[in-house]
């Protein structure tokens, strides 16, 4: 087995080693774009969407699946709807969520006494929502994280997550007793009879 | 002998297994009746009868009997049961109700085998091995079998994982991914059963979430013999529950935590503190009294959660004490003493030892060197040596004695009393050293660790002169002496300790310490070092020698590899029962 | 909302450009006495005591020959001045001229007080000292006849006066070009960049910040982020390391600052501006006049001889003010970034000044006014030396330290020498560098550029230069305003007011050039029109290379160090000293061995005919350093403008 070498001339024309001709070039791509968009119907090439101006409305811009600032979901008594699983912090990338549990009296048992989000932390990738199995905690909100003037008031707790969120009223557990009327196809690597 | 019967792979293999099946734990009496000695790398002579924590030997009359489980042939002790011997292949016959301490139910079903020439599966634990039985553990008959009883013990559970504190350990959860795994298709309600009742001392029962397998009944009539849980109802409506005005409080009641296949039975102590996936576990010595049970250190980063039995056989069996438990709390993180004091001062590590080694040493100073039973063999040692420099008096001071039983608690809370007398040679009481200092007869005491107990008068004492205590934690010995050197705790240390019956056992550190905290033995060092004096050999190099003396290849590979120490994450790792 | 607004401005602006439309088409008040058929340059004469002799043009405007004759002084200081010359009678073809020449004796009219008007004056007190610039103002008039009718020139003698001829206009000056350009202009810069290089990279840019009154938004395209800015550098924290030398550390922004404003005192933009005249349509000789002083001012802050060496001592400066920044920071990255600004500085000041000897041998001053008013006789410089433009943009670029010479600053590598400032000590650095930006702009204006002047000398001093012209101007420039207008209507929605303004006024302009076809007007045009144009065509000329710059800025790389030490040292200079050998001898073989004097007598129009363009290297007027300057007679034959006879 040999080894080929290959050669790369590294010699260039007067042209390129004038540097005026590529500069002319370069600034006149640079002035067609800046005549094209101020001089053109709707800004030329400037794709950009308008999030934050004050006549355009968000949510029409957001996609449905826009990762906002996290909420926490209420029960139909309007308690938070966490568990205190730690499904979240423990999948969370960032380690930016820490949760405290404490006995919560009747049958859900468990509840988180505190709920922090650090929100300069997180990397808003939507895993705690993926993780969460009783759809307490989201990501739909539509709306950033805001600037704030200290970082502690970037460190969110239960009660303005809470303040974010909505009434959830799915089931624990998926379909529960109407299964079977949107009974998933056989998984075939678990045949259900002999 | 009919092992062309099953169908077998085509390369059947085969192998010969000598399985020793495990006796009970001896009652107190006849562990100290059968206590041996260490070896210790001084120069005392010390009889060694027999080495501990070697494998047992068959005995050479017993008898075995030939069997073959899945085409793979393999001799055993005669009265093991088919379970255990398919655990020596390294097959795991899901089971719920079978526990190797205690006395087999066959109630749960789950370890239903196929047994040739029998008509009706068998369960597995319950079934003992026969002059040449063949047994199928994988066939289609066991599978559906386990599927289908998963599926009805599942039936009534109320699947409430995310708030159960087992998820992450959980063996129901486990045979359900690895033999279940589908999904519900019940659609009725299920029974609803108390949620969470407080049953004794220590434990919180969620008498949904038990599937009945008895493993707590059995325990609580068999080991503490107080029988205190019991079946009520019947039917689906069964449950577990405690008779009334008498509460679960026996002194080994936590044990039915770690045996209980579900979260039904969960601790106080533990109960949503952290979920088990987040813990490590590093295996280590209880150091609540002199038994020193093997046990499990589970921690996430620097703070032990709580400590969970190892099975020793010679020792603690399965089994821990409630007290025992609750010794992780003396690695508070909010009370280690983190860095060096000199007269209440906090300074740095290396002038502290400066200021140790040059008042302990000044001349004609009477010094007192006081070794402890709570800490390891190599700080005693070094202490030790360290003492024969100075010519220093020796005392030897430990916990107040406590409760004891017949089982596994000890009256000495002492787990290294033995280790401290061998090191210290010719060591006086305790009771003698409050005395003296009370006298003032010594200008400087050395404290190895901060578990001496004062008295008022010897406390103005030992405020008043030379006093050198190396401490992992804050007590009141600990706020009077004038110097302080801070030491890793039990949870933070590679040492030895001899427990009541003369064994080894073993401290491996769970965490790196933090701060300025060193181990003992190597502090001692420094002091000698500091003053001038010869290198005394650092506390790993204690413990190499006592790990060659004892030809202990644990130990030994744990001070020759500090990565071999590192713990293990426990997701799933161990589920307990 | 604020559409309504724009729509309103539109009005305003319509009312405004009907209103001054008429004033400007009408013709202009004559403030002479001139007979209609001849009409002198300049309308009057205004020395100053040490004024030596004035050359007065009489040009024959109508379409018939006109006799002339019977020159005499007259007016109640007539004894002091005197036709240097003596002149006969003749006859002047249409079109043609003839000058003559007129000189104060200025130590005839010493003394304080007022004009006596022969008059006997009787005091019991004793006189007052005469000091050696005490004059007394003197005026008498010229008359000669012309076609029957006789003709008047006044004359007149000032005092300069330390205070109103020089120092108030100067400081209004300042303040005007300061505070109505250089500060508006640097300001806007830095919405510019940001703006600017938004557009060219397809994004919006700066656009939020605005003023919200009830249901009115300002929102200006961005615009309020010049405040928004000031603000904030307002009231940033003010950071000193802890341990940096604060004395200079205080000091260096201001050297930074200071001198990018100071050296805009030699820069020129505009001609001069006659008080007197504001209305009257003036020749070249009467705006040369004011420019030395008399009766007007130059539009220029500081005539210096030797302008361009003061802008190279003070332009030096700046560095003292980057390298002092990044040594008091005690930063090693500022220390970095001044070492190379130092460096940088250094190597490309000397090919700044090697490009412009250039400049200097073609037009013979270095006087900026001067330049600009060689530029205008010849050929700009852009078209003389083409090289040396280049040469000079390029390193006038690397003197400010921006992209893609922006070593010193290098916000990937080290932030640079101002790393350590914050708030309105940063503020300073940053605006001086846009101060610095529009400074170069107008140097190479002033340089290569023709400064005030229009291409081709369309605009002359007393309009354009002929109908024709006119026509072309209003044309074009009605056309490139109707169409911007139309295109900025189609592009936003937001914009149409302004737009819309846009296409009146172009449409306005192109009324003004169909008017012009008819009547011919537009070759005798107010003085203050004329001033209005050239300040305009300088500003724009300005604001053009500002964008040119930034455009620069945002399209190359910045350059490695050695790239760019060898650009400096290996490519700028050797190639400004080839354009000085080059220039040196085609100026030289171009000149004629012994320097002719300049044909005063013979018409201006065949003197000053332009020669074919290699050989417009050297005009017989650059020759011999006979331009304009402070002091020297206001009639040197500079006017050769082609168009000048009519």
């Amino acid at each position: 087995m040999t080894i080929g070498v290959k050669k790369v001339s590294l010699q260039r024309s007067m042209r390129d080693q004038i540097f005026l001709p590529a500069i002319l070039e370069g600034l006149l791509t640079s002035a067609r774009h800046f005549f094209k968009n101020t001089m053109t119907k709707g800004m030329g090439d400037v794709d950009t969407i308008r999030y934050g101006e004050p006549d355009v409305d968000p949510k029409t811009y957001y996609p449905a699946r826009y990762r906002g600032v996290h909420r926490l979901m209420h029960r139909e008594d309007g308690s938070v709807r966490c568990v205190a699983c730690m499904c979240c912090s423990t999948v969370c990338p960032a380690k930016c969520i820490h949760i405290v549990a404490e006995d919560r009296r009747d049958d859900a048992e468990k509840a988180p006494a505190s709920f922090v989000i650090d929100e300069l932390k997180c990397v808003v990738c939507g895993l705690c929502v993926e993780a969460c199995p009783c759809d307490a905690i989201r990501m739909d909100s539509a709306q950033h994280m805001t600037p704030t003037e200290e970082r502690a008031e970037a460190v969110l707790g239960k009660i303005e997550l809470m303040s974010r969120g909505s009434r959830s009223v799915a089931v624990q557990g998926g379909h529960g007793a109407d299964y079977r009327a949107t009974e998933p196809a056989a998984d075939p690597r678990f045949p259900t009879a002999r | 002998m009919t092992s062309s019967d099953p169908p077998a792979p085509s390369r059947p293999r085969s192998a010969t297994i000598i399985m020793q099946p495990e006796p009970p734990p001896p009652p107190a009496a006849a562990r100290a009746a059968t206590a041996t000695t260490v070896k210790l790398p001084d120069n005392k002579p010390a009889p060694a009868p027999a080495a501990p924590n070697l494998p047992a030997t068959p005995e050479p009359g017993g008898a075995t009997v030939k069997l073959v489980i899945d085409g793979e042939s393999l001799e055993v002790r005669k009265g093991t049961n088919v379970l255990e011997a398919a655990k020596l292949l390294g097959k795991d016959i899901c089971h719920f109700c079978y526990h190797p301490g205690l006395s087999i139910a066959a109630s749960c079903r789950q370890c239903l085998v196929e047994i040739e020439k029998n008509p009706k599966l068998q369960p597995s634990c319950q079934q003992i091995v026969a002059e040449g039985m063949v047994v199928h553990t994988e066939s289609p008959a066991v599978l559906e079998s386990r599927r289908a009883l998963l599926e009805f013990t599942l039936k009534n559970h109320p699947i409430d994982c995310p708030i159960c504190d087992k998820a992450g350990e959980c063996t129901l959860q486990r045979h359900y991914m690895n033999h279940d795994h589908q999904l519900t298709r019940v659609d009725v309600p299920k029974i609803r059963k108390p949620k969470h009742k407080d049953i004794g001392r220590e434990i919180v029962l969620d008498a949904e979430r038990c599937i009945l397998c008895s493993r707590c009944i059995r325990f609580c009539e068999e080991i503490p013999g107080t029988g205190e849980l019991g079946m009520t109802f019947r039917g689906d409506h069964e449950i577990l529950d405690v008779a009334p005005g008498h509460p679960l409080d026996n002194a080994y009641s936590m044990n039915v935590v770690d045996i209980c296949p579900v979260g039904a039975l969960t601790a106080k102590d533990f109960r949503f503190a952290i979920r088990a996936w987040e813990l490590r576990s590093t295996p280590s010595t209880c150091t609540g009294c002199a038994t020193g049970c093997a046990i499990e250190i589970h921690h996430k980063h620097e703070e032990a959660f709580r400590l969970v039995p190892r099975h020793d056989p010679d020792v603690n069996g399965h089994w821990m004490c409630d007290e025992g438990r609750h010794t992780y709390k003396t690695t508070d993180p909010a009370k280690r003493v983190r860095y060096a004091r000199v007269d209440g001062e906090e300074v740095s590590l290396g002038h502290a030892i400066a200021t140790a080694a040059r008042r302990l040493r000044a001349r004609g100073k009477k010094v007192a060197a006081v070794f402890s039973g709570t800490a390891t063999y190599e700080a005693n040692a070094a202490l030790a040596d360290l003492a024969g420099l100075l010519g220093a008096e020796r005392f030897v001071v430990g916990r107040a004695a406590g409760k004891t039983d017949a089982l596994l608690r000890d009256a000495d809370k002492n787990p290294n009393i033995r280790g401290a007398i061998t090191a210290a040679g010719n060591a006086r009481h305790e009771g003698e050293l409050a005395l003296e200092l009370a006298g003032r007869a010594y200008d400087a005491v050395l404290f190895v660790d901060g578990t001496f107990e004062l008295s008022e008068v010897v406390r103005k004492t030992v405020e008043s002169i030379t006093s050198v205590v190396l401490a992992d934690r804050v007590t009141p010995l600990v706020e009077a002496c004038t110097i302080v050197l801070p030491t890793t705790s039990w949870a933070e240390t590679l040492g030895t300790m001899i427990n009541r019956q003369g064994r080894l056992r073993v401290l491996q550190p769970a965490w790196r310490a933090e701060a300025d905290r060193r181990e003992p033995a190597d502090l001692i060092r420094e002091v000698a070092l500091a003053m001038g004096e010869r290198d005394l050999g650092s506390s790993r190099d204690r413990t190499r020698a006592i790990a060659e003396l004892h030809d202990h290849a644990e130990l030994r590979r744990l001070t020759a590899d500090p990565v071999a120490a590192r713990p293990t994450l426990l997701r799933f790792s161990h589920s307990r029962g | 909302m604020h559409a309504h607004a724009h729509r309103l401005l539109a009005l305003l602006l319509l009312v405004l450009v009907g209103l001054l439309g008429p004033t400007a088409c009408a013709d202009p008040p004559s403030a002479t006495r001139a007979a209609a058929s001849v009409r002198t340059e300049p309308l009057q004469v205004i020395f100053h005591p040490t004024t030596g002799p004035v050359e007065v043009a009489i040009v024959n405007t109508s379409e018939k020959p006109v006799a002339i004759g019977d020159f005499r002084i007259e007016g109640a200081d007539w004894a002091s001045f005197s036709l240097v010359d003596p002149m006969q009678a003749g006859v002047l073809r249409p079109g043609d001229r003839t000058t003559l020449r007129v000189a104060v004796d200025a130590a005839s009219l010493r003394g304080p007080g007022e004009p006596v008007h022969g008059s006997v004056v009787e005091s019991r007190e004793e006189l007052p000292e005469i000091g050696p610039n005490d004059y007394r103002p003197g005026s008498a008039y010229l008359s000669f006849r012309a076609s029957g009718t006789t003709a008047t020139v006044p004359l007149s003698l000032e005092s300069p006066s330390w205070t109103s001829t020089y120092l108030w206009p100067a400081l209004i000056k300042v303040l005007a070009l300061v505070l109505a350009f250089i500060m508006p202009l640097a300001s806007l810069l830095t919405w510019m960049e940001r703006k600017q290089s938004a557009m060219m990279q397809d994004r919006v840019g700066p656009n939020m910040a605005r003023i919200s009154v009830g249901n009115f938004t300002l929102r200006a395209w961005g615009l309020l982020h010049i405040a928004t800015d000031g603000l904030k550098m307002l009231f940033k924290e003010d950071f000193v390391p802890r341990r940096a030398h604060r004395a200079l550390y205080t000091l260096a922004p201001l050297l930074a600052f200071v001198p990018a404003i100071v050296v805009f005192a030699i820069v020129p933009f505009g001609d001069a501006l006659c008080y007197g005249h504001m209305f009257d349509s003036l020749s070249q000789a009467d705006v040369d006049q004011c420019a030395a002083g008399r009766g007007g001012t130059p539009l220029q802050i500081a005539q210096i001889d030797v302008g361009l060496l003061y802008y190279f001592a003070i332009a030096s400066l700046a560095t003292y003010g980057t390298t002092l920044a990044g040594w008091s920071s005690y930063n090693k990255w500022a220390v970095l970034g001044s070492l190379r600004a130092s460096a940088q500085m250094i190597s490309y000041e000397v090919a700044i000044g090697m490009t412009i000897v250039g400049a200097l041998l073609v037009y013979g001053t270095l006087e900026p006014h001067a330049l600009v008013k060689a530029q205008e006789a010849a050929y700009w410089g852009v078209v003389l030396q083409p090289l040396a433009f280049v040469l000079f943009f390029t390193a006038a670029i690397a003197e400010t330290k921006r992209a893609p010479f922006d070593l010193p600053e290098g916000e990937s590598e080290i932030i640079g020498y101002f790393i350590e400032y914050s708030g309105m000590r940063f503020g300073l650095f940053y605006l001086g560098e846009f101060i610095e930006v529009v400074f170069v702009s107008a140097m190479v204006t002033t340089l290569f550029l023709g400064g005030w002047n229009l291409p081709l000398g369309i605009l002359g001093a007393h309009g354009f230069s002929s109908a024709l012209a006119c026509q072309l101007f209003f044309a074009g420039a009605g056309v490139a305003l109707t169409v911007t207008g139309a295109a900025i209507w189609r592009a936003s929605k937001h914009a149409e007011g302004v737009a819309s303004v846009l296409v009146v006024i172009g449409t306005m302009h192109l009324v003004v050039a169909v008017w012009s076809m008819f009547t011919g007007w537009g070759t005798a045009l107010p003085h203050v029109a004329v001033v209005a144009v050239g300040l305009l065509t300088w500003g724009l000329k300005v604001l053009g290379l500002c964008w040119l710059q930034l455009l620069i800025r945002w399209t190359l790389p910045r350059f490695r160090y050695d790239q760019l030490m060898s650009l400096g040292w290996k490519g700028l200079l050797p190639l400004s000293i080839a354009n000085i050998v080059l220039t040196a001898f085609v100026v030289y073989a171009l000149t004629p061995s012994a320097p002719a004097p300049a044909a005063t007598d013979k018409p201006v129009a065949e003197a000053g005919a332009k020669p074919a363009a290699p050989a417009a290297a050297a005009p017989p007027a650059a020759a011999e350093p006979a331009a304009p300057a402070a002091g020297r007679p206001a009639a040197a034959p500079t006017d050769n403008k082609p168009a000048a006879g009519h």
